[in-house]
């Protein structure tokens, strides 16, 4: 198989004084070359842990319990630590949230650039300065001569996420993880930041990996999808398979709850309830207890996953043929 | 900056001015002179005045305070009540060594083994080496340095004579006193800095080192140890308050002619002069110490000295 | 997909399990019954308390429960060696050094608790006046706070002690006079930073009374970091009475507190270390356990804190 990154299996727990917490419950995906997945969820789905569990960059309360990451064939899940640290920053990159608190208070960005540079590129302090003018020149901040000697509160927050993006790509990394990396921006500099990607992306061939919660978000970046509920991937397919044709109730409830700009009057449907308690996860769907479409079945019993295309699955219980037909209230081509 | 720096050192005269009056006038207010009364009877009046206006006691409270005042901006601290004859300010002066050194010896120690214990612990959270340094800060803030002195000079100078614990006369007779002195700072910042660090561990900028895929030692010195200790500085104005006070009762007890031992036997001869000295001396080397934690905190933190630079 | 088989029944729809869709795992507690879990959890705290319990009850009690009281001397039995009838000895006027050390630390207790109290009424309201009518009034009164932190303020303390004529009062009154300022500084920060946060705000907004904010939004909040930086001043405190009769500014004999027997025991401590032992035995566990209790107390009331 031609895939880049292959998630299979993963479980994640995390170890706390109140006993195990599972927050990655067997999620499987893969990610061919300069392929965009969108992993959306609510906060609490697991899709930060598992992007975090790819990097290896887990709290120490937390473990990998089972399952494999195959980056180019090789699984990384179970790489000694000193090996993992040269695919860290050379082939997989990662960009946080909150670009106010991801770069060091007390360094200047030319360094925070450059040590990425010196560490995987082994280049030299001028080659190196030359290199992050040029990346700072490539995300699109101006005067990058005189940036470089600057610290990070000097820089506005979508600035900062730019140097974030710069530090990222610096060594052209073959997979590009970005947990939330607009969440914590203006809505204009969102824009501006996931314009910058996509250029980046198509620039440099790089698959991403972008979690969200914003589904905006996802149908302007992504050409996959995979949704998570409670640790689990409930439902993934192509962006149009979702959005046109989602199977399962929580993406239906996602893509509803989500504004529409050109219609007007149509209520926000909010999914009522919280996500289970994943120190004591429930037997059957986890969704069940909110799933307005929910049988006795999906309280007991977790549902296997149905194939409806070659990239479409989903797990719930609705797919069944003995369960009653349900239509999505969103049927009709109402793209949002 | 500049202007900042100018308002601190106004504050700074403020301080210091309000002590000096302060002090001045608590002094006219003690009860007893530190002339020897009964012999001061038997004097005829006109040597009693005498010895008053050599002083400068003769002359009305006002005055005295306003010359004192003057005579401080020329600092002059004025003589001893009790070394006749001798200047204050001489006498603090030759007794500023011994106090230097064993104030420099348990700082360096204190500073040096407090960070290296609080990153230990930090690192190493929850292991041994952590709840063994929470033991060591507990108890060096918990234990008052004069018991510890006393325990000190008691089992390793009388029981065991391994160190001389008392008469200042070699390099070795220095070492005990510096060690009690020196207890306490490791305490504080051992705490200070396992508290630092442990927070600097769980910043998303960590993360953000770790996932470039820089190795263990290059994230440990360049982004967490390196921003732990820069707010160590923050806690120097308490450090140097914990060694003054230290060396009130440790110069005493390992009778060492320091400053410290001076202004207690001060007290106990009620030389006012001296007394008012050391304050001042004390209260100016306090503000002075604070003025520079300060400044250089705005020095080492780019946050702050970026800030007040575009005051 | 064998024990699927008898499932076909469990395809209707199931009835609604609306307790299922808010379950929130563990039961809901107050903010107190939560600190106090977490209080309870922390051994090396509750160990402190109960050794504390037991300090306080011999300071209470233990004078009482020797054969001796504390002052009366008895030159036939000066520096005698701990032994049946003086549990702790006696000192060099014969007086019994148990109920010294117990007295002593009733006093030097008594001494701590009233100044910290002392601290916490000036501190607290000076503090809270400050923040609440912010503005001028604030300005001037932090610039005066500012030039008191100025101070080091045991110099102070000494200057008032050799001034004033020594006393349990007298120190207290010392101790006070600056000690006050690191707690109006904590409590002006700390509501401060709550006026500004959105649940005041809310509350505000909603028309609530300014009285009302105070009373069930501010205080509150405040009550946490009071009672914590309380439990550290009161060990400071002690550690200040004891230093200043150990340079001879507290109280005298034939008083009693910590400072004076730990005095009076390093006086003659290549003969009698045993006098020296007790007393300081007893400040160190006062000490340990009153820093431990309050980090525990910390812990538990702004588990933010917790590490």
């Amino acid at each position: 198989m031609d895939n880049l990154l292959e998630v299979q299996d993963l479980q994640v727990s995390f170890f706390t004084y109140a006993g195990e917490v599972q927050a990655v419950r067997g999620v499987g995906f893969s990610l061919g070359r300069g392929e965009t997945l969108a992993i959306v969820g609510e906060s609490g789905s697991g899709k930060s842990v598992t992007s975090k569990s790819i990097m290896r960059l887990l709290a120490k309360s937390a473990k990998i319990k089972h399952g494999s990451i195959r980056f180019e064939g090789k699984d990384i899940a179970s790489l000694p630590e000193k090996q993992m640290q040269d695919i860290r920053g050379r082939d997989i990159s990662m960009i946080f949230q909150d670009p106010m608190t991801s770069l060091n208070p007390t360094m200047t960005i030319g360094k925070q650039i450059t040590e990425v540079l010196k560490k995987h590129r082994k280049l030299g302090g001028a080659e190196a300065n030359r290199r992050a003018v040029e990346l700072l020149d490539q995300v699109g901040i101006p005067n990058p001569d005189k940036r470089l000697k600057q610290y990070p509160h000097q820089l506005s927050g979508g600035m900062r996420q730019r140097v974030v993006i710069a530090i990222a790509l610096a060594c052209n990394p073959k997979v590009l993880i970005a947990d939330e990396p607009t969440t914590a921006l203006d809505v204009t500099i969102q824009a501006q930041i996931l314009e910058l990607m996509k250029k980046l992306q198509q620039e440099l061939d790089t698959s991403i990996v972008l979690i969200t919660h914003d589904l905006g978000v996802v149908a302007n970046m992504a050409s996959r999808v995979a949704v998570m509920y409670a640790g689990k991937i409930v439902e993934t397919g192509t962006v149009d398979e979702i959005f046109y044709e989602g199977k399962h109730p929580y993406t239906w409830g996602l893509l509803a709850s989500m504004p529409k700009l050109h219609e007007k009057s149509e209520e926000l449907m909010a999914i009522p309830g919280t996500p289970p308690d994943l120190s004591d996860p429930p037997m059957g769907c986890p969704f069940a207890a909110r799933c307005p479409y929910a049988m006795e079945i999906c309280h007991e019993y977790m549902p296997e996953y149905t194939e409806h295309s070659e990239t479409h699955r989903a797990a719930c219980w609705l797919q069944d043929s003995r369960a009653p037909r349900v239509q999505s209230p969103l049927a009709g081509g109402d793209r949002p | 900056m500049k202007r900042y720096i100018g308002i601190r050192i106004v504050y700074l005269l403020l301080t210091l001015f309000i002590i000096t009056t302060a002090t001045f006038f608590l002094m006219k207010e003690l009860p007893g002179t530190p002339f020897d009364e009964e012999k001061l009877q038997q004097l005829p009046q006109e040597q009693k005045q005498m010895i008053y206006a050599s002083y400068g006691l003769d002359k009305p409270v006002g005055v005295q305070y306003v010359n004192y005042l003057k005579n401080i901006v020329k600092g002059d601290l004025g003589t001893s009540f009790f070394y006749t004859g001798q200047h204050v300010k001489d006498i603090i002066m030759s007794r500023i060594g011994p106090s230097a050194l064993i104030g420099l010896q348990a700082v360096l120690l204190g500073l040096a083994i407090g960070m290296i214990l609080g990153i230990i612990a930090a690192y190493r959270h929850n292991s041994g080496w952590d709840y063994a340094t929470m033991i060591i800060a507990v108890l060096g803030v918990s234990v008052p340095n004069f018991v510890l002195a006393a325990l000190l000079q008691y089992f390793v100078g009388l029981k065991w004579g391994l160190l001389p614990v008392a008469f200042w006369e070699s390099y070795p007779s220095s070492i005990l006193p510096s060690i009690a002195l020196c207890v306490g700072v490791i305490a504080l910042i051992a705490r200070f800095v396992r508290t630092e660090m442990l927070e600097v561990l769980e910043q998303d900028y960590v993360t953000t080192a770790k996932a470039k895929g820089l190795g263990f030692a290059r994230i440990m010195f360049q982004h967490v140890i390196r921003n732990s200790l820069i707010s160590v500085i923050t806690i120097l104005g308490p450090i140097v308050v914990n060694l003054l006070t230290g060396s009130l009762v440790i110069e005493n007890i390992f009778g060492i002619p320091g400053i410290g031992s001076l202004f207690v036997d001060s007290i106990k001869m009620n030389d006012y002069s001296t007394i008012m000295g050391i304050t001042i001396f004390y209260s100016a080397f306090y503000v002075l110490v604070m003025l520079i934690v300060d400044l250089l905190y705005g020095l080492v933190d780019p946050r702050i000295r970026l800030a007040s630079g575009k005051e | 997909m064998t024990q699927m088989d008898n499932v076909d029944a469990l395809f209707k729809p199931a009835a609604a399990r609306p307790d299922e869709r808010e379950k929130i795992a563990g039961k809901s507690l107050t903010a107190f019954q939560d600190s106090w879990r977490r209080l309870r959890q922390n051994k090396a705290a509750i160990v402190s308390l109960v050794i504390l319990v037991i300090m306080l009850l011999l300071a209470i009690v233990g004078p009482w429960i020797g054969h001796h009281d504390y002052y009366t001397t008895d030159y036939n039995a000066v520096y005698q060696k701990p032994n049946a009838d003086h549990w702790f000895g006696t000192d060099k006027f014969g007086r019994d050094q148990w109920a010294r050390v117990w007295q002593g630390t009733r006093v030097s207790l008594l001494i701590a608790v009233l100044a910290a109290a002392l601290d916490l009424v000036i501190g607290v309201a000076y503090g809270a006046i400050s923040a609440l009518f912010g503005g001028r009034v604030d300005n001037v009164m932090q610039r005066i706070v500012e030039i008191l932190t100025g101070i080091p303020s045991l110099i102070i303390i000494i200057l008032l002690m050799m001034v004033m004529k020594p006393g349990i009062v007298t120190i207290m009154v010392a101790m006070s006079i600056t000690g006050w300022v690191n707690m109006a500084r904590l409590v002006r920060a700390h509501i401060m930073k709550l006026k500004s946060q959105e649940f005041v705000l809310a509350a505000r907004t909603l028309g609530t009374s300014t009285g009302r904010i105070i009373t069930k939004h501010l205080i509150p909040n405040t009550i946490g970091i009071i009672v914590i930086n309380t439990m550290f001043t009161i060990p400071s405190a002690i550690f200040t009475e004891a230093f200043l009769s150990f340079i001879g500014l507290g109280l005298q004999s034939p008083m009693s507190s910590l400072g004076v027997l730990i005095n009076d025991g390093f006086a003659s401590l290549n003969t009698q270390a045993y006098l020296l032992l007790y007393p300081s035995v007893v400040i160190v566990l006062i000490m340990v356990t009153f820093n431990i209790l309050g980090d525990g107390l910390r812990d538990a009331l702004d588990p933010r804190m917790r590490k």
